[in-house]
């Protein structure tokens, strides 16, 4: 799009703005001349600048000494110079001294019919403007704790409030003036100076353009209609949520000045176990994360301490010329402002991590704060929202997924996908990001860039996870990270502790079958005790030729494979639980969210690099999960012993050392 | 000073690790074909290519009742051919483009399209050649045009994807590409009605640019014409101007008969030149 570009003289310094609707910002300025001072003036530059490059203007600009004398010439040149590489720009200059009577050029302006997207209404003539206030009240009130780009602000009034949906720039101008949004660009450049002494490589890589919804860097560039640049920017990472460009607008509002609220202090554990029916384990480890939730905001824990969590947190705050009010750029806390505070709920596979959080979205939503649920699939959301529903009814719910109708409402309680989170600004006081570990968060900085930006400064992250990243289990044994374990299942059996089989590689047992007689037998062995038999490979393309292999060996039982590339995955996995199927061979799609009673658990190749540390205690956690089979198998079988399985082995043992001791065995 | 070391040895692996790019349609990292911009082997061999079109009207791959109704007699193109069906993944592909603004589609989508112009002037110089009297010289397009968005539509997706595609096969091709048509009304999308209601919304929706038609009329038409037909002997009458129409896709024919019957009109009333419309589409669903 394209937008006004004007300067503002407020008798000390100069300011560079954009606007949406000039007739908004020429009665601001002239109701609000007394404070500026008797020397006020506004300049008007252009009248239709790329958005882009209005935004780089404002950004930019640097005050030139006797600008106040300057005429319009001068102005425009100084603009040209600043956009050197672009071809110049419309003019439609006028300057005006706010005290004096105002030009032509301006009444012409005032009385001139608004463009598409404005208000109609002639903005001087009585009654207008009070109008327009209502609206911009309004819009902030919808806005409120949002990053959406124009299409989307565009969605959210067609639902919420069909009369601004069409002619909503006039609003969000005056909203933006009085300082209850924030307009930003869906990419920019960050304005923040270049960092000294990082070494020549890094110094180019600064400038390059963001987005400001997702934080990634915006890769694409090409002409564009709307905004008439030939390398309009646009950001490739979070196009599955409308496309964030240079031109576009994106509207951020903070949710309420208040500071986030806290949990009411310390609950007794058995309290908390008796209303939320939890075991001992989980309500020590629930009443740890409400201490925590307790506690006062602390300076930037997020930030001292999550480098090389957050890979974005950005250094330094914004140093605005001018000393204008501005936005602090998304995603990035200055050094000392208060930033998250983070919890880590490590709770091995089978404790009840749902239940555990129950206790925690109560606290916070008792006292009357907003909390998040986040989690990567979307079947888990759909899984969740009855059970979230039922367990706090009363309280307005909203559930997020691509294709939710719920988009767009209001919501006390949220559960969304993760995804949904880069349409939130600050938002909750209280956000939960359950599978950490899982692939959509796992190395993608968007996402936990989006985390981060939906969470209040002062509110809190609880991260739920059986397999927590490296980092984070580092931080969590170096006492840097609040945590609380929960090394037991909710039955309060022992985790099955993987055993070894030393064998061939499974792409030399495909060759000569007669290599796979080991894990035949094993396989035998668990099948002939009656259970249910996960076998995992590392490839898909072994899955089809081993179920060949298998069922000659293993004749009587049927053995079924499938991956994320079969269509039958649901029903196959539905007649493995119905115990129809007895072995199934599958890829680590498997490795999380299903619950199979009576099952022993094979990982073939698991010396293999697609195996980590995390999928192997995952895969190893489908085993032993009733408490009628709490003692399941677990057999690693490989040519060599790595690295990731020592460390999940290490892992297992540990958790069940620490139940032991904590006395949340049964058998002790 | 773990966090040093793993930099270091990320570091090393980047320099070692087997030159892989990722594929823009599936995601999956692989080594991307030369052939078609951007894709891996997998998804190219995944085309449903249309090389044998059964409809020899509408080059639709099946059987094609459209074409039997009576209507389908006045058309004002002379045929259509579509580089791939619409099927699943294709419907995707474009989503991905139109839709979402993944611009980094467009050169797959335009080879696709080139590949196609080139089956199609190789089949209708085929025919050509049978006919009694025709010539041996290939089939050529003498003006590249496309299907218009409206204004509205264009600022909100920042490009139009028939322009898009049209320049990309204009400059292929070294065909001049020319902007004949507007779109004077907004249409809600296409996508959401039956094929009646697409029909019947047609009717007014297209105008001609008269920026475009001036200027032709500045340069004389004659100059496209007689680029490639200078050599042929002048005995006959005038041939017709040869106008290829493109679009993403091509589904009841409506938006192309539409346009077609446009510039035919016009290129006759301004420029007293006949014409010939035929018309290329990325897919025929």
């Amino acid at each position: 799009m394209r937008v006004a570009v004007y300067a503002v003289w407020n008798g000390r310094v100069w300011a560079i703005r954009r606007s949406l609707d000039m007739r908004v910002d020429v009665l601001w300025w002239n109701r609000n001349k007394d404070k500026l001072g008797k020397t006020a003036k506004l300049v008007f530059l252009s009248e239709a600048m790329a958005y882009s490059l209005a935004v780089e203007v404002e950004q930019e600009f640097e005050e030139q000494p006797g600008m106040e004398s300057w005429d319009l010439g001068k102005w425009s040149t100084f603009v040209h110079e600043m956009l050197w590489d672009v071809k110049r720009e419309s003019q439609g200059g006028w300057i005006w001294d706010l005290h004096e009577a105002a030009p032509e050029a301006v009444q012409r302006l005032l009385a001139e019919p608004a463009g598409a997207g404005r208000m109609e209404a002639a903005l001087h003539t009585a009654g207008v403007m009070e109008e327009l206030g209502g609206q911009a009240a309004l819009l902030s009130k919808l806005l409120h704790g949002r990053s959406l780009l124009a299409a989307e602000v565009e969605s959210l009034l067609q639902d919420a409030a069909p009369g601004l949906a069409g002619a909503w720039f006039s609003a969000v101008q005056l909203a933006s003036l009085q300082g209850r949004l924030a307009l930003d660009a869906g990419v920019a450049a960050d304005a923040r100076p270049r960092r000294p002494g990082r070494g020549p490589l890094r110094l180019g890589r600064d400038r390059l353009p963001r987005c400001r919804r997702c934080g990634s860097e915006a890769t694409g560039a090409a002409p564009c209609a709307a905004c008439g640049r030939a390398d309009c920017a646009y950001c490739e990472a979070c196009l599955a949520l409308g496309r964030s460009r240079a031109c576009s607008l994106l509207l951020r509002s903070a949710a309420g000045g208040a500071s986030a609220v806290r949990a009411a202090a310390e609950q007794s554990t058995a309290a908390v176990r008796g209303r939320w029916g939890l075991s001992a384990a989980q309500g020590d480890a629930a009443c740890a994360a409400l201490g925590f939730l307790a506690e006062p905001p602390r300076k930037g824990s997020a930030e001292r301490s999550g480098r090389a969590w957050w890979p974005l947190s950005a250094p330094a705050g914004l140093a605005v010329p001018g000393g204008k009010p501005c936005a602090p750029p998304a995603g990035s806390y200055a050094q000392g402002e208060i930033a998250p505070s983070r919890f880590l709920l490590w709770a091995v596979t089978g404790a009840g991590k749902t239940e555990m959080i129950f206790p925690l979205l109560s606290s916070i939503l008792e006292q009357g704060g907003r909390v998040l649920v986040a989690t990567p699939r979307r079947d888990v959301v759909l899984e969740l929202a009855p059970r979230l529903a039922k367990a706090f009814e009363g309280t307005r719910m909203v559930t997020l997924y691509g294709g939710s109708t719920e988009r767009w409402q209001p919501g006390d309680l949220t559960l969304a996908t993760t995804h949904q989170l880069m349409r939130f600004y600050r938002a909750f006081d209280l956000v939960i990001i359950d599978e950490l570990d899982a692939f959509p968060y796992h190395n993608d900085p968007m996402l936990a860039f989006a985390a981060q930006n939906a969470c209040k400064p002062d509110g809190k992250f609880v991260y739920l996870s059986a397999t927590p990243p490296r980092p984070l289990q580092k931080e969590a044994a170096r006492g840097t990270l609040h945590h609380a374990k929960v090394p037991v299942r909710f039955h309060g059996h022992p985790l099955p502790v993987p055993k070894r089989i030393t064998m061939k590689s499974i792409e030399q047992c495909l060759r000569q079958p007669h290599l796979l007689k080991k894990l035949t037998e094993a396989l035998r062995e668990s099948l002939e005790r009656d259970a249910q038999v996960f076998l995992f490979v590392s490839r898909i393309r072994h899955i089809d030729p081993l179920v060949r292999i298998l069922g000659r060996i293993l004749a009587g039982y049927c053995v079924e494979g499938t991956s994320s590339e079969d269509p039958q995955r649901a029903a196959k996995v539905t007649r493995f639980r119905g115990r129809e199927i007895r072995l199934l061979v599958t890829t680590t799609i498997l490795e999380r969210g299903v619950t199979v009673p009576r099952s022993d658990v094979f990982i073939a190749d698991a010396d293999s690099g697609l195996f980590d540390e995390a999928s192997l205690v995952q895969m190893a956690g489908r085993a032993g999960r009733s408490s009628e089979d709490p003692a399941g198998k677990v057999i690693f079988a490989s040519p060599e012993w790595t690295h990731s399985q020592k460390r999940a082995v290490k892992q297992i043992t540990s958790m069940n050392l620490i139940a032991r001791k904590n006395g949340y065995l049964k058998e002790s | 000073m773990n966090s040093i070391y793993t930099s270091i040895t990320q570091f090393i692996r980047g320099l070692l690790a087997p030159p892989g790019d990722i594929c823009l349609t599936c995601g999956s990292p692989s080594r991307l074909t030369r052939e078609w911009p951007g894709i891996c082997e997998r998804c190219a061999l995944a085309i449903p290519w249309i090389d044998r079109p059964r409809c020899p009207y509408c080059g639709r791959a099946s059987g094609c009742p459209d074409c039997l109704r009576k209507e389908a007699q006045h058309r004002a193109f002379v045929l259509n051919r579509s580089a791939v069906q619409y099927n699943d993944v294709m419907r995707e592909w474009l989503a991905q483009y139109k839709y979402r603004g993944h611009e980094k589609y467009a050169p797959l989508l335009i080879k696709m399209l080139s590949r196609a112009l080139y089956r199609m002037q190789k089949e209708i110089s085929f025919q050509l050649k049978d006919q009694v009297g025709g010539s041996s010289r290939e089939w050529r397009p003498d003006l590249v045009t496309f299907v218009p968005v409206s204004t509205e539509r264009l600022t909100e997706r920042g490009f139009n994807q028939a322009q898009v595609l049209a320049a990309g096969v204009g400059s292929i091709h070294k065909l001049p590409v020319v902007p004949l048509l507007v779109r004077s009304e907004h249409t809600g999308k296409q996508s959401f009605k039956t094929r009646q209601e697409r029909i019947d919304s047609m009717r007014h929706v297209f105008d001609i640019d008269q920026e475009s038609f001036r200027y032709l009329q500045h340069i004389g038409i004659e100059k496209l014409v007689s680029q490639t037909k200078s050599n042929e002997n002048s005995t006959r009458t005038i041939e017709p101007l040869r106008v290829l129409l493109i679009d993403d896709i091509y589904t009841t024919g409506s938006t192309i008969q539409a346009c077609a019957a446009i510039v035919k009109w016009a290129l006759q009333y301004y420029l007293d030149v006949p014409s010939e419309v035929y018309s290329l589409t990325w897919a025929r669903s």
